[in-house]
């Protein structure tokens, strides 16, 4: 049979190619080169997994730094409102005072409820305050109880009220209270956010 | 015989609390202050509020006795008894709250202090 010179030829370049291709596969059989493949994979992949795990960790890092960073801006907002909410309740105290020494006794209920409600907002505030702090305006909010009741019976019987007393228990609170917010601004200026 | 037993337990614990707040009080432990109403004292402890007072009984004109009251931090009253209320045939807790009204008085007006002030300059002269 007559082969053509171009198929001749192929088959020859084919030989010539499968006869490189083992003697690539011996040289590779012979180094070690599959062994020292599948170290490498492995080494790969401990260090693929070890950078996986490094970025997942800085990830949760940059998230937790993050997460603080909105607390601590939380807490700031809380302690400036506590400022403003005290100075408020000081502010109500002096007027109360005041409106003691002119015996406006109509009006004085509803400003005794307006500052008990400043205060148990202070008092409810997520901020740690000591204990003669809390202290402070618990005794604030019983004092404002207690004069409450008192002018709703002075106005009733139209009877007159120790206004010296009153005010002496006011200014008492003001300045236990002038305590806390003392407290709370150096905290707000020395960032000891707690 | 429940409600009799629950009676039994408040009341204890009501003369408990007579008992320990003249204790301490009587130790200097507390500290009494001035209440807004008239001859009424207080003090504060935790979330709590103490007062005790002298009330004329509306029923018996003339009959003074001694109220504690025990108030929330909202200002509400949760418990509130008398001496006559915690007495019972075998004991009388009058003279006992009555010397722990006086010492709550005497603490929260400082009359101790002011006395033995005077008395320390009165041995000066």
């Amino acid at each position: 049979m007559n082969v053509p010179l171009n198929s001749r030829r192929r088959r020859r370049y084919a030989t010539q190619e499968i006869e490189a291709m083992d003697q690539l596969t011996d040289w590779a059989v012979r180094n070690h080169i599959g062994d020292l493949a599948s170290v490498v994979g492995v080494l790969k992949s401990i260090v693929g997994f070890a950078v996986t795990i490094w970025n997942v960790s800085r990830s949760k890092r940059a998230a937790r730094r993050a997460e603080e960073a909105v607390l601590e801006v939380k807490r700031g907002l809380n302690l400036f409102n506590t400022a403003v909410d005290i100075a408020a309740a000081m502010a109500i105290m002096e007027e109360i005072r005041r409106l003691h020494r002119e015996g406006a006794w109509p009006v004085l209920p509803d400003r005794y409820s307006t500052l008990k409600r400043h205060l148990t907002t202070i008092r409810k505030t997520e901020i740690s305050l000591d204990d003669a702090h809390r202290r402070a305006i618990l005794l604030a909010i019983q004092n404002l109880t207690g004069m409450e009741q008192e002018a709703e019976r002075a106005i009733a019987r139209d009877s007159p009220m120790n206004v010296p007393k009153l005010n002496r228990l006011v200014s008492k609170d003001i300045d236990r209270l002038h305590e806390v917010l003392i407290d709370v601004r150096n905290r707000i200026g020395g960032r000891n956010v707690q | 015989m429940y409600v009799t037993g629950l009676v039994v337990e408040m009341s204890n614990d009501q003369i408990s609390l007579v008992e320990k707040l003249a204790d301490r009080t009587a130790r200097g432990k507390i500290i009494w202050e001035e209440h807004p109403r008239k001859g009424t004292f207080q003090t504060p402890f935790g979330e709590y509020v103490v007062t005790i007072e002298e009330i004329e009984l509306q029923d018996e004109p003339g009959l003074i006795v001694i109220e504690v009251t025990v108030y929330n931090a909202d200002g509400i009253a949760l418990e509130r008894f008398t001496d006559t209320t915690i007495s019972s045939g075998e004991k009388n807790y009058y003279e006992t709250m009555t010397k722990l009204y006086e010492s709550a008085r005497r603490n929260a007006l400082g009359t101790d202090k002011a006395m033995k002030e005077i008395l320390m300059r009165l041995d000066q002269l």
